[in-house]
């Protein structure tokens, strides 16, 4: 794997460029085209208006209307846009870190794999995402995409509410040692969630909560266990040091599970990460060195966790 | 009628703060057992190593003596706790030695049997080191239980005594890394 910024920061404008120009033009393009749309949809909105007296009720209903609209045609408009983004640009990247990683625009991390990690919720109503990229750094596989995952509540009015369960990176890869119980680490503000996780924290409750020797990790994490010595076992000191300094470069609640020998890491970011931008110039520097760093954070985990390290009996 | 409840309850929060110091103390002990087993598994593999190495390391004869003598002393019957760990951390020094010396033996860092001992033993070795974490931080729970009111009194009162944490020593903390080890 080669993880050099300013290689890639050369890559981007100089193997990049023809590439970025056309599709900047693009953007400015789809930029225009939507303020036309806009500015149409507001006259015929004030038309429509001048025409029926105008009261609230239509007004806001009218407005709800046109900004569902104008939503599907952004969508529409930005569909060829940001399939040729992920193709010619992002896909680029990705194979100049290393040709061997595989990059599906439209893949994502199944399902199963999520529910498997046993970390949310398994009362899923909606599950999609993008941006799967697999491959092997070192000798560890790997494998991750944006995700989102929602639950849909119907409140006694009948109606429908849709509450997040996970919204961003998942990432299922190895650990270098074996294992045969179950650890997981969540971040220490679990219990906010209580209200979607609920039917799921009854499942953990044959999960011992493990108290581990670090205060750091402690102040923001939760260890739940089968066993506490494989829990010590896994997070070592060290471990739990670079987790507290994951967590922090992340920004983001970090959530882990040690399961069927594999390691299993979800970072609540939010998720699409790698997005084209529409308001903000594909030629700036910020915008680039986003995808980046997001990228080498999650490439990363596998050399800060020393997950390459085959030391052990599992080979 | 009050009077009643009242007792009733705080017999109750007894029996609560009783069962968990049982529980707290059990886990204790579980642990301990569990670095004991860990411990025989080390002893296991230790003979083997010393054939191996015996052959060929010239100048390490004092560390394999000093390795036989510790293990034979830790399978005597009827040790304490304190004594047991006494001679693991005792041992953990001559054969973290012995590992490292390997490093100017070619031909056995090549001995595939020695190769695999040092795998197996070098996991063992990490494992003794998170239970032996896993134990001092179960026996910290317990003494805090042991030590705090309300919970102090029926600790007193059914003679649940202090325990002792272990020790870490600094060499369990960092690991040998066998691989860099073993490369040529």
């Amino acid at each position: 794997m080669k993880f050099n910024t300013s290689d890639l920061l050369d890559y981007y404008y100089e193997g990049l460029y023809p590439e970025l120009e056309a599709l900047e033009k693009e953007r400015k393009r789809i930029v225009r085209q939507i303020v036309v749309v806009f500015i149409v949809v507001a006259l015929a909105l004030l038309w429509i208006l001048s025409r029926t007296g105008g009261n609230a009720e239509t007004f806001l209903f009218l407005a709800f209307g046109a900004f569902v609209l104008l939503g599907f045609v952004i969508n529409w408009l930005m569909g060829s846009y940001r399939r040729r983004f992920k193709e010619r640009i992002f896909r680029k990247i990705v194979t100049r870190i290393d040709p061997n990683l595989i990059y599906i625009p439209d893949g994502m991390i199944p399902k199963t794999i999520f529910r498997l990690s046993g970390l949310f919720s398994d009362d899923i109503d909606h599950y999609d995402g993008n941006d799967l990229i697999r491959g092997k750094i070192g000798e560890t596989p790997i494998e991750f995409s944006d995700l989102t995952v929602e639950k849909e509540t119907t409140d006694a009015k009948g109606r429908k509410d849709r509450h997040t369960i996970f919204a961003g990176t998942f990432i299922m890869t190895e650990f270098h040692k074996s294992f045969k119980h179950t650890t997981m680490v969540f971040p220490d503000i679990a219990e906010r969630y209580l209200g979607v996780l609920g039917g799921w924290l009854q499942g953990m409750a044959s999960k011992k909560l493990v108290r581990m020797d670090n205060p750091a990790f402690e102040k923001e994490f939760k260890v739940y266990a089968d066993d506490p010595i494989e829990a010590h076992y896994l997070l070592t000191p060290i471990i739990m040091e670079k987790l507290v300094a994951l967590k922090k470069r992340a920004d983001a609640p970090l959530y882990l599970s040690f399961k069927y020998d594999k390691l299993f890491i979800a970072i609540a970011n939010g998720g699409d990460w790698f997005e084209p931008t529409l308001l903000k110039s594909l030629l700036s520097i910020d915008i680039f060195k986003a995808y980046i760093e997001n990228l080498n954070l999650i490439l990363g985990i596998v050399e800060e966790l020393n997950l390459n390290r085959r030391i052990w009996s599992k080979e | 009628m009050n009077f009643l409840i009242g007792i009733g309850v705080i017999l109750l929060i007894g029996v609560l703060i009783y069962n968990t110091l049982v529980s707290r103390r059990n886990q204790c002990d579980n642990i301990f057992a569990s670095i004991d087993a860990l411990l025989k598994k080390r002893y296991n593999l230790i003979p083997n190593l010393v054939t191996l190495m015996k052959e060929s390391m010239k100048y390490e004869k004092g560390l394999l003596e000093k390795v036989t003598e510790l293990r034979s002393k830790a399978m005597q019957p009827n040790l304490t706790r304190e004594q047991k760990i006494a001679i693991a951390d005792e041992l953990t020094q001559p054969l973290h030695g012995l590992m490292v010396a390997v490093e100017n033996y070619p031909e056995l860092k090549a001995n595939e049997q020695i190769i695999q001992l040092m795998h197996t033993l070098n996991e063992i070795e990490e494992q003794i080191a998170a239970a032996r974490r896993a134990y001092n931080q179960a026996v910290t729970d317990y003494n805090n239980t042991r030590q705090m009111f309300p919970s102090s009194l029926i600790a007193n009162w059914f003679n649940f005594g202090p325990k002792t944490l272990f020790e870490i020593p600094e060499i369990e903390r960092k690991n040998i890394d066998i691989k860099e080890l073993l490369e040529p």
